[in-house]
């Protein structure tokens, strides 16, 4: 074995510095480049930026909110903004102008094909069979000490009979034509007292998310069974008392001075038909979101709720406060519902106060 | 009990007492009303599922203007001739002349507020969207709907 010289081993610890050298500053500068890049992708689409469960567990409301684009989830996305009514006001518009010798009842009859396709009007048959199978499910597997068997018996019949309505043909709406351009999805009693919910064609067209039709139809459908609907058939569900006075409790429902249960600044029905309407959503995040990754099931999450962010603001002296905040709806009543928390790995699960009705959810 | 019977007395005059009904404009002449319904506004809001819609119709220095809105948000704005504004004028006031508008609806999810500026006075009134009683006045506003797409197309009387 030669030895080296004095000379020789200085020569190769130097050529040995040099080369681990160059590896450290290639390796620095290929992350210095990707972190570069990945700040430079975020600055020019913050809307790209998904929030980390982290943020959705603290702070949903601002993580939901706060975001200037949509979420997307593998099923679509949901736009709360006046972008479908103005889409479906320029298909009506395209149609007035290409036709215009037809009547009223002819454009509108082309703006319903166009707007309630057989797919879009499938996605909500099928978000009605779940929301409605899991409604169902819930009533039937309480315990005597929630429902009895006459008050089961109430509710599941109250909601067989809510047909919900969807054009073809326009005359379906043919009391209501305005709803072909307008994003409301509403339960109500008809002048005959027919039960019916109805979709208005703009919806469709700016709420693509399965995730955010589970929870619409579910929120409209649990107005059909809620404390005041009861109240008004004159009829009693007992558990009901209990789960408003956890509403009030809770402070989800506000309670003002002049609340009068029902009638004036009440906002029981609106909590109870979120609280349900979280329920299904549970179900529906259950079953389709297994295969998701973080970013798919943040999106699905975010989706559900993404309409709830704006508030309808009163309109001279109109009482129209009736549906509690959006941050009430989202970080207490949805994010706060355990299952859904769990879900997406919240470390903490159940918040301070308890979730209200945790012994009918089981 | 008397003074009950004055307080209601003065309640009923008051809210009578700046109400110009087309009927009692025209009482004072047949141009009374037409200059009455040119500096006048119309406007109906109602809450239906999460949403509030407004439509608003107005008549300023000759021009006569409807507007769409969605919460606070402006959807759609059109002008209209001064014939058809003076049709929905009309049939705002007859709206309002219904007796029984405010809803025997015990349980409204949809309440409406409407309202007819004409100079300086107003009326107004309220009720439940989807009940009987306001069926005139749905009627109305798809009509106004549709106006706003199709300006060529008069509002029905």
């Amino acid at each position: 074995m030669k030895i080296m010289t004095r000379r020789e081993r200085w020569v190769w610890r130097a050529t040995l510095a040099g080369v681990a050298g160059i590896l450290v500053l290639l390796v620095w500068q290929n992350v210095t480049t990707r972190r570069i890049a990945s700040i430079a992708q975020a600055i020019s689409s913050s809307d790209s930026i998904i929030p980390n469960e982290s943020s959705f567990c603290e702070a949903p409301h601002r993580a939901i909110c706060r975001r200037g684009g949509p979420f997307t989830d593998p099923t679509g996305t949901v736009r709360r903004d006046v972008s479908g009514e103005v889409k479906a006001l320029r298909m009506y518009e395209e149609i007035v102008r290409g036709n215009p010798d037809w009547d009223r009842e002819q454009w509108d009859e082309a703006l319903v094909r166009k707007i309630y396709t057989a797919e879009r009007v499938k996605r909500v048959r099928m978000a009605e069979s779940f929301v409605r199978k899991t409604i169902k499910r819930w009533i039937q597997k309480q315990p005597v000490r929630i429902f009895s068997k006459a008050e089961k018996r109430l509710l599941l019949t109250r909601l067989d009979t809510v047909v919900v309505e969807l054009p073809i043909p326009a005359s379906v709406y043919g009391d209501a034509r305005e709803l072909f351009t307008k994003s409301d999805v509403f339960y109500e009693r008809d002048a005959d007292g027919h039960l019916r919910l109805r979709i208005g064609g703009a919806y469709l067209l700016a709420a693509k998310s399965y995730f955010n039709l589970v929870f619409t139809l579910a929120h409209e459908l649990a107005h059909s069974i809620d404390p005041c609907e009861v109240l008004y058939l004159g009829e009693e569900v007992r558990y009901y008392k209990r789960l408003v006075a956890c509403f009030i409790h809770s402070g989800w429902v506000e309670s003002r001075k002049d609340r009068v249960e029902c009638r004036t600044r009440d906002q029981s029905a609106e909590v109870f038909a979120d609280w349900l309407a979280v329920q299904v959503t549970h179900a529906v995040l259950q079953t389709l979101t297994k295969n998701y990754d973080q970013t798919a099931l943040l999106g699905a999450v975010a989706n559900s709720v993404r309409d709830l962010c704006q508030q309808e603001e009163s309109w001279e002296e109109l009482d129209l406060d009736w549906h509690p905040s959006p941050e009430v709806r989202i970080r207490s009543i949805f994010l706060g519902h355990p299952g859904i928390r769990r879900l997406i790995q919240c470390k903490k699960v159940y918040p301070a106060k308890g979730y209200c009705g945790m012994d009918s959810i089981g | 009990m008397k003074s009950l019977f004055f307080l209601l007395a003065v309640l009923v005059l008051s809210n009578c007492a700046h109400v110009p009904t087309k009927e009692s404009l025209l009482q004072s002449g047949p141009t009374s009303w037409s200059t009455a319904v040119r500096d006048s506004g119309v406007e109906v809001g109602y809450l239906r599922g999460q949403n509030v819609h407004r439509c608003v119709a107005s008549a300023q220095g000759g021009t006569f203007t409807l507007q769409s809105y969605l919460d606070q948000e402006l959807l759609k704005k059109a002008s209209i001739k001064e014939q058809d504004y003076r049709v929905l004028v009309g049939r705002v006031d007859d709206v309002l002349s219904q007796k029984n508008l405010e809803s025997s609806m015990p349980l409204c999810r949809a309440p409406f507020k409407l309202m007819l500026r004409i100079g300086k006075d107003s009326r107004s009134a309220r009720g439940c969207w989807s009940a009987p009683e306001s069926r005139e006045l749905r009627d109305l506003v798809q009509d106004l709907e549709l106006a706003l797409v199709d300006t060529e197309k008069r509002i029905p009387n």
